[in-house]
């Protein structure tokens, strides 16, 4: 019995990871229809600055936390104003998704450059003894995640739905035209959203690296977080949660029954099986368009 | 913009290209590294013409396009290693498998804009790590390898001159079979849907057939390009059939410009040398090549094609992407 | 005695509790100019992309010449010869008129990947023939420049050759006088009636009144998704409630 909670805390702590940066890929989307493919960059880069600042100034994990969210949402929001407001207007979405990808090559190259090759531990003290739950190692940092990631959820939605500035950005991601004769800033609303989507990457790649190692290649954890927005339902910040937390428990799942190796395919594999059934993710609405 | 229906393709231009083409080899004779450069640029060359008609004439974001490269590659492999098949067969067997790919796949297409691509972008991971994990067929992480040179009516392929017509030849007859799609009525429907698609639909249009028939088509395209590469390196690994591919090739067709093309080729031909030349700038030359490719994006987004004025100033998908709305 | 040649059934459409269309009847016969007005917000449009098929049915049921279409695909009912325009013309701004219009063949001749890599030349014969006709109808000129430069009477024109050359038997047009002049409303007129001459039905739905009283034997009133009236141009407009409908909304329509 315990092994099975084992496995489900496990899944979930996972599965906040990718929530996590699903949640702020799909603000992104929804507010300005882009697809971030350096997002999850975003998100080593926190880990990344993390690792720097433990080891040269042994900040508690709290801020830890906190500067590294806000160092990645200045980069985030600094990668906007440089790389696509300038050409918002005019270029296509593809263009734009493809600088993206362009964007994402140059972090991971810097990454390389400032902290080298090697994956790079966190010290000792930020990786405190976790209780072992099932035969599973359950650590602080996990619940961190599952916690911060409630909390984002929670605190977006509220935002969206209550605020007049949250409003303001869904209406500018639903029609950007009518938001801007409507007197709405969007720029602004589109630099809020890179600098929040930014400063959730960042938090979450302090807790990720803490756990696992800093290095370049963090970003490829990114790449599920896709699928979780994109199982979730896309562009819905509640369905990102979702999303990531199911990513998380099927691939725990899998790799406890089926094999360590296999547990990519299969957590795919389940996504689109469940994307064919409903196309427009668990918990999106998608338009009512019939085929 | 209007292609009419089936155009002549031997004209002067094309005929001095194609001569042009054949003529290259004996020149180059003397440099292997060379013509072995242009095999592979000839290689990629097909795939970014396949992308070129799914994506940049369909509309139709196909992100996964690496992973059906590498369905042709291994299945010519596994076919002529392990069970001794003969390259034409093996060959058609590639394109088949890669087609069976794409109609597994086939019924994501109903899905929304960004989630029909992630979707494609999950499959190419999937099968990426398929490449990875099954060793027993794939060889794994090791790749594979004593791929045979082909054998086509008794000759055995083996210099890279050789190969090179091989080659051609399959060019050639990729782009009069994607030209003689395009222009033709399926052709029209194909552009049209691009446009306004909701139109289509009620106009008569079965989208989601127009869609599919496009996927196998590319797939197909792709797979016989995998096969190709593999015979000719007689070696292939996963790493080649994963992200980074379907990013160069997706690069190559935006670099020509959408919806044209010899803009196509000529993108492929320029990414392919980055990517061989990069070497020479050391460690930088990925940097390089991310700045590259945002500076391209924002100061070029109609890829050289628009430069040359071959394609439309209206650019394509500004907004969101797919035009699946109902009008009010 | 055939049927009539579009029938609704108690057709509704309900979006998260807004009803938008309210159990609507329609009996459409053969050759019928038919009018669909009512106040903005009506339901009118909304009612179109039921039938054609763009949005599901909340309830009810739709038939073509008799037959069920309530679940059919968009492209379905258009292959089975239901034709429809948009308030804004829906044409495809970068292709040449031509390619516009044979767009609309796609319903009787399903454009196929095997006819397009054997098929020869004098095998689209036909089907040139038939585009060509049909602007000559319309009086567009083929050309090779993209429609995106076509005026906008031109355009809504267009569109309608593309619904057309699908020799439907039933044509949607959803306010095709919006946005045209004068003379461009006169010559409007003529072309539904040179449309209907080619037996097509026609049902409009239109602002003008004016225009709907001189061309349409029955006119539908329908306001906040129900129909409230039905009848000849002069039984609608002495009908009350269709004149309480009106009057108590800020943006009637001319009488």
């Amino acid at each position: 019995m315990s092994e099975a909670l084992g496995l489900v805390v496990f899944g979930l702590a996972i599965g906040s990871i990718y929530s996590l940066v699903a949640i702020g890929f799909s603000m992104i989307y929804r507010a300005t229809g882009l697809v971030h493919f350096a997002h999850p960059d975003l998100m080593m880069i926190g880990g990344m600055i993390g690792y720097t600042l433990a080891t040269r100034t042994g900040l508690p994990m709290p801020l830890l936390f906190v500067c590294s969210g806000l160092s990645v949402a200045g980069l985030s929001w600094l990668i906007d104003r440089v790389g696509f407001r300038p050409i918002r207007r005019q270029a296509a979405l593809l263009n734009l998704i493809i600088a993206t990808i362009g964007w994402s090559i140059i972090l991971v190259n810097v990454a390389l450059f400032v902290w080298g090759t090697a994956p790079l531990s966190y010290p000792q003290e930020y990786l405190p003894k976790g209780r072992t739950i099932g035969g599973i190692v359950i650590v602080p940092q996990n619940l961190a995640m599952l916690a911060v990631a409630l909390a984002a959820m929670v605190a977006l939605h509220l935002f969206f739905t209550r605020t007049v500035v949250g409003q303001a950005l869904r209406a500018t991601a639903e029609n950007p035209v009518a938001a801007q004769l409507m007197g709405i800033r969007i720029e602004r609303m589109m630099m809020l959203t890179f600098l929040m989507s930014g400063f959730l990457a960042g938090g979450a790649g302090v807790l990720v690296a803490s756990i696992v190692y800093a290095n370049f290649d963090l970003g490829l954890i990114g790449i599920k977080s896709f699928a979780a927005a994109v199982l979730g339902g896309f562009g819905q910040v509640g369905g990102a949660m979702v999303g990531g937390l199911v990513l998380g428990l099927v691939e725990t799942i899998a790799a406890f029954y089926v094999s360590s190796a296999y547990k990519d395919i299969v957590a795919y594999t389940l996504l689109i099986l469940i994307l064919l059934v409903r196309p427009e993710g668990l918990l999106g609405t998608g338009r009512a368009r019939r085929d | 913009m209007t292609i009419s229906w089936r155009r002549r393709f031997w004209t002067p231009t094309s005929g001095v290209t194609v001569a042009a083409l054949v003529a290259v080899p004996p020149l180059l004779a003397s440099s292997p590294y060379y013509l072995f450069l242009l095999n592979t640029i000839a290689v990629f060359v097909m795939l970014a013409l396949g992308l070129q008609l799914v994506l940049g004439y369909g509309g139709i974001l196909q992100l996964g396009y690496a992973g059906f490269f590498g369905l042709g590659a291994y299945t010519s492999a596994v076919l002529t290693v392990h069970h001794g098949w003969p390259f034409p067969a093996a060959f058609v067997a590639a394109m088949v498998v890669a087609v069976i790919g794409a109609l597994v796949m086939s019924p994501i297409v109903r899905l929304h804009d960004v989630n029909f691509a992630m979707a494609t972008f999950v499959f190419g991971l999937i099968l990426e790590l398929v490449y990875n994990q099954w060793s027993a067929m794939t060889n794994g992480p090791i790749g594979f390898r004593g791929i045979p040179p082909p054998t086509l009516l008794g000759l055995t392929v083996r210099e890279p001159e050789h190969y090179y017509y091989l080659l051609l030849a399959a060019l050639l007859a990729e782009y009069l079979l994607i030209s003689r799609l395009l222009h033709s009525p399926f052709g029209t429907v194909v552009r049209a849907m691009r446009e306004n698609e909701t139109a289509c639909r009620t106009a008569g249009v079965d989208v989601t057939r127009v869609k599919v028939t496009l996927l196998l088509v590319s797939s197909a395209i792709a797979g016989a390009a995998g096969s190709l590469l593999a015979h000719m390196n007689g070696f292939i690994s996963p790493p080649t059939f994963g992200w980074a591919t379907s990013v160069a090739v997706l690069m190559m067709v935006v670099l020509g410009g959408v919806r044209s093309l010899p803009g196509a080729i000529v993108g492929a031909v320029v990414i392919r040398l980055v990517v061989e030349q990069t070497s020479v700038l050391g460690q930088y030359s990925n940097i390089v090549f991310g700045v590259a490719l945002v500076l391209f994006m924002a100061f070029l987004p109609t890829g050289l094609a628009g430069l040359v004025g071959r394609v439309s100033a209206r650019v394509p998908w500004a907004g969101r992407l797919g035009t699946g709305s109902v009008p009010s | 005695m055939t049927g009539p040649v579009l029938e609704t059934e108690r057709l509704s459409k309900r979006f998260d509790g807004l009803v938008a269309v309210d159990a609507v009847d329609l009996r459409i016969d053969a050759g019928e100019i038919r009018g669909v007005v009512g106040p903005n917000g009506a339901g009118k449009t909304t009612m179109f992309n039921l039938v054609s098929g763009l949005y599901r049915v909340s309830g009810g049921r739709v038939f073509l010449s008799g037959r069920d279409i309530t679940q059919a695909p968009p492209h379905v009912r258009a292959a089975a010869g239901l034709g429809r325009t948009y308030q804004t013309p829906q044409i495809f701004p970068d292709l040449s008129v031509f390619d516009n219009v044979a767009v609309g063949l796609a319903g009787s001749r399903p454009p196929s990947l095997r006819d397009a890599l054997v098929g020869r030349r004098r095998d689209w014969d036909g089907m040139r023939a038939r585009v060509e006709e049909t602007l000559d109808f319309l009086e567009l000129s083929p050309g090779a420049a993209a429609a995106a430069g076509l005026s906008f009477g031109e355009q809504k024109r267009l569109e309608i050759g593309r619904a057309l050359i699908g020799a439907p038997r039933v044509l949607l047009l959803d306010e095709p006088a919006a946005g045209l002049n004068r003379s461009e409303i006169d010559a409007l007129a003529e072309l539904i009636r040179a449309i209907r001459a080619r037996g097509v039905t026609l049902v409009l739905i239109e602002h003008n009144m004016k225009l709907v009283m001189g061309l349409c034997g029955l006119i539908t009133v329908l306001d906040f998704g129900r129909k409230i009236a039905e009848g000849t141009a002069d039984e609608v407009r002495r009908d009350s409630r269709v004149i309480t409908a009106y009057l108590g909304r800020t943006d009637g329509a001319r009488v």
